[in-house]
């Protein structure tokens, strides 16, 4: 049996693989699975598990580094140590990465059993990679912890916690971009992850797995000429990579034109692929709301509703993710949608907020919907004729495209 | 005599932790943690200071498994000196804590001290820092919510008032703390 089979069998990573597969899967399936319904949002959720996973593994990297360390007298002994803790690196993060991908093929089983046609994008793949990598960095951050902390019961909380405080403190404060590998609270129809960070991300994580072992490595190396050349070189290039990433900003999302199949007429209903199927229905859903619009002569009216579409394009609605599965009750927000812009600044201006509130309550009653609260309404349109709820409604469309917007 | 005690156990792990956690506490501003999506947890960090603490419990529990304190003579009443010891000088800083964050600070610190005793005394070592460690810190990432109260398994982020994280507490310190006073592990050699 060789050294590398060895260390996949005793690493701390084969035995806590099956806590990484409880927390990863329990991720998965107690919390919302909206994301079924796309590829990309799908296999980007579950990357948000390295921010639990991720201090596991260096926990369990820790424990590694200070049973190393606790060896060290004997490692620095033999010839090429080096392979003592690049093996034990590797032992965990194989194990790592094993589980990590059961994890992806029990998210392709659940988005495949949604009904979702076969589509990941190279895009996807990388976002994988980026998790992967992010882990094994945490790992080997957490061997030169155990390294130098030297006791166990010590060095693994203490990783575990120190890494996990660092990725929130870096959420939230930022730079992000080191640490966010995944995670989107909302649908990723129209938008991608940035392949120029992830690039960045993987070159980050690999530097700093290299760097963190050849420094090991060279404490291990007693009486032997450690790596120096290449530990400099590998330090180097790890902070070139560092500056890299930092310059590429934090936007780790990106608009993104996804292709999208059209249903109907009078409105087209345009929905990319995971949610093509149920265009019928939300055209069916939004043709009455267009035809209330049109017999109430209001212009500009919008013909298509496209998921890439944003708020405020008037001709072209915007789609909602939640609406297309089934929550048809969104309809009149989506057709007011149209309407606002991203830009507009609303409960600023009273009329912006009587048009916009107007037109919803008017919309929901045109379907039978629920109208809500009309305090707020003026009576031309709660108790108006419908020439005067038409005049309401033409008058509140032109504020609303002309909303108060940040200077 | 108190200090070479406190030394052969490595109390002085329990002191360093718990003057963290007073500091922590004391100086923490209210508004510094949150993320994206999840804007008011940082009203619901503090209840989590104790897991300071319960980092470095197992460390100091695990002397007690020792092969030579197992085989010595009173080791059940010094597994008792030390569980005593543990229990009130992590009082302290619960006395130190506002009157509205006392009951909740000493529930947790029940909660974390009788997880930790579980798993020194059942999991193996390699494993007993897990639960302590990965628990508050999937309760905080995954059972709070921007605008709704924290899920109820998330018993380190219940309200003070809540009576199923209460009685966890007390089963868990009750089952843990008899559990280390009863148990010995096989003395190796």
């Amino acid at each position: 049996m060789s050294g590398w089979t060895v260390s996949l069998r005793r690493s701390p990573g084969r035995h806590a693989a099956p806590v990484l597969f409880t927390v990863l899967i329990a991720q998965v399936l107690i919390r919302d699975r909206a994301w079924t319904y796309e590829w990309t949002w799908a296999l980007y959720q579950l990357a948000f598990n390295t921010v639990l996973l991720s201090p596991i593994v260096a926990g369990l990297g820790a424990w590694e580094g200070a049973r190393l360390a606790d060896s060290s007298d004997y490692i620095g002994t033999c010839p090429r140590s080096w392979r003592v803790a690049l093996s034990a690196w590797l032992g965990l993060i194989l194990w790592t990465a094993v589980v990590y991908l059961v994890g992806v093929v029990v998210v392709a089983l659940l988005v495949l059993a949604r009904g979702t046609p076969f589509g990941p994008r190279l895009v996807d793949t990388l976002t994988i990679l980026t998790a992967i990598g992010l882990m094994a960095a945490f790992g080997a951050l957490g061997i030169g912890l155990g390294w130098l902390i030297r006791r166990r019961l010590a060095a693994a909380p203490l990783a575990a916690a120190l890494t996990f405080c660092t990725t929130l403190w870096l959420y939230l404060a930022g730079p992000g971009q080191f640490v966010t590998v995944g995670g989107a609270s909302g649908s990723l129809a129209g938008a991608t992850p940035n392949t120029t960070i992830q690039w960045r991300q993987v070159a980050v994580f690999v530097g700093i797995s290299i760097t963190l072992l050849l420094l090991i490595s060279r404490r291990t190396s007693w009486g032997v000429r450690g790596p120096v050349v290449l530990g400099l070189f590998s330090t180097l290039a790890t902070t070139i990579a560092v500056v890299g990433l930092a310059d590429a900003g934090q936007a780790v999302l990106v608009p993104y034109n996804e292709p999208v199949t059209c249903t109907g007429v009078k409105p087209q209903v345009c929905a990319v692929a995971g949610y093509a199927r149920f265009g019928a229905r939300a055209h069916d859903d939004l043709a009455p709301l267009i035809h209330a619009l049109e017999a109430a002569k209001v212009s500009p009216i919008p013909l298509v509703f496209n998921q890439n579409a944003s708020p405020g394009q008037v001709l072209v609605g915007p789609l909602q993710n939640r609406f297309l599965t089934g929550n048809t009750s969104d309809a009149a927000l989506l057709v007011s949608a149209a309407y606002v812009d991203k830009r507009c600044f609303l409960q600023t201006r009273r009329e912006d907020d009587v048009a916009l509130f107007g037109l919803q309550w008017w919309l929901a009653g045109q379907v039978g919907g629920d109208r809500g609260n009309a305090d707020l309404l003026p009576e031309k349109l709660t108790k108006g004729t419908p020439a005067d709820q038409a005049a309401f409604i033409r008058d509140a469309v032109h504020t609303l495209v002309n909303c108060y917007q940040a200077p | 005599m108190i200090l070479t005690w406190l030394r052969a156990w490595r109390l002085w792990i329990v002191v360093l932790a718990l003057s963290i956690q007073v500091t922590a506490t004391t100086l923490w501003p209210s508004s510094a943690v949150s993320v994206p999506g999840r804007e008011d947890v940082q009203a619901v960090i503090w209840p989590l200071s104790p897991v300071i603490l319960g980092v470095a419990l197992p460390m100091v529990l695990k002397q007690g498994y020792l092969d030579v304190r197992q085989v010595a003579a009173g080791w059940q009443r010094d597994r008792l000196e030390l569980l005593a010891f543990i229990s009130l000088a992590s009082l302290f800083p619960v006395a130190a804590a506002s009157e509205h964050e006392q009951l909740v600070l000493l529930r947790n610190t029940g909660l974390v001290i009788g997880l930790c005793l579980l798993a020194t005394t059942f999991l193996p070592s390699a494993a007993s820092w897990l639960p302590p460690t990965l628990g508050p810190m999937a309760m905080w990432l995954l059972g709070t919510h921007s605008l709704s109260p924290p899920d109820r398994w998330a018993l380190l982020l219940q309200d003070r008032d809540e009576i199923v994280s209460r009685l966890v507490a007390g089963f868990l310190m009750i089952a843990g703390g008899t559990a280390y006073l009863t148990r010995r592990r096989r003395v190796r050699g």
